[in-house]
């Protein structure tokens, strides 16, 4: 007799404040940004550089970048001639701003800048390897 | 005789300034490539170095022109 009574009591007073509840627990967006937020570094991992590890890059991978990047550059008349050791005008067929434009290229491949200067003096695939192989920031 | 190197090196950074530019070209940027190419190759026969400050300065002026249509788009 007593206890429905006091179920009802119960309820009533615990349907109100469910429902003042409601319009707080209701912003699910911030929740899922939350959440978002939580999972976005995990989502990076990949990414993220361990600085512990060795990221010295070793000459063959640096080459083949180099040598893949200057294939896939459309100005390259011969891509027969492409080599490690070829020069960029006197084989590829590349003039003074083609070479500047491949320069970019490989400042953006190992994310990196080359100042001018040192810009200025990459000629040939072997004077980029030695250059990127010289750079410890270079990944 | 070669004209001041510091005029070259002037000319190859408007040059990658420009480039930058135009990643987002609508006709593309191979297109924009191809053309931005073909006017500072035009001109590499100039020897006189007022030329050559005259011609970065009209690089300078299609930068300003070549940013404010990007600054607009966005």
């Amino acid at each position: 007799m007593l206890r429905p009574v006091l179920f009802k009591a119960v309820r009533a007073a615990a349907r109100p404040a469910g429902r003042s509840v409601t319009p707080i627990a209701r912003p699910v967006i911030p929740r899922t940004t939350l959440f978002r937020q939580r999972l976005h570094p995990a989502a990076c991992l990949g990414a993220v550089r361990c600085y512990s590890a060795g990221g010295a890059l070793s000459k063959d991978e640096v080459q083949g970048r180099i040598l893949d990047l200057l294939k896939n550059f459309d100005k390259v008349s011969d891509a027969s001639k492409l080599s490690p050791t070829s020069h960029f005008t006197n084989d590829l067929g590349l003039d003074s701003l083609d070479t500047v434009e491949v320069v970019m290229a490989i400042e953006e491949e190992f994310s990196i800048e080359i100042p001018d200067k040192e810009a200025d003096a990459i000629h040939t695939v072997d004077k980029a390897v030695e250059y990127i192989m010289n750079q410890p920031d270079a990944h | 005789m070669p004209p001041d190197p510091s005029l070259r090196h002037q000319v190859i950074r408007i040059y990658k300034e420009l480039l930058f530019l135009g990643r987002d070209y609508p006709l593309g940027y191979d297109y924009y490539r191809a053309r931005l190419h073909k006017a500072f190759a035009s001109q590499a026969g100039l020897r006189d170095e007022d030329k050559i400050r005259r011609g970065i300065e009209r690089a300078e002026f299609v930068k300003k022109v070549c940013g404010l249509r990007v600054a607009l788009q966005m």
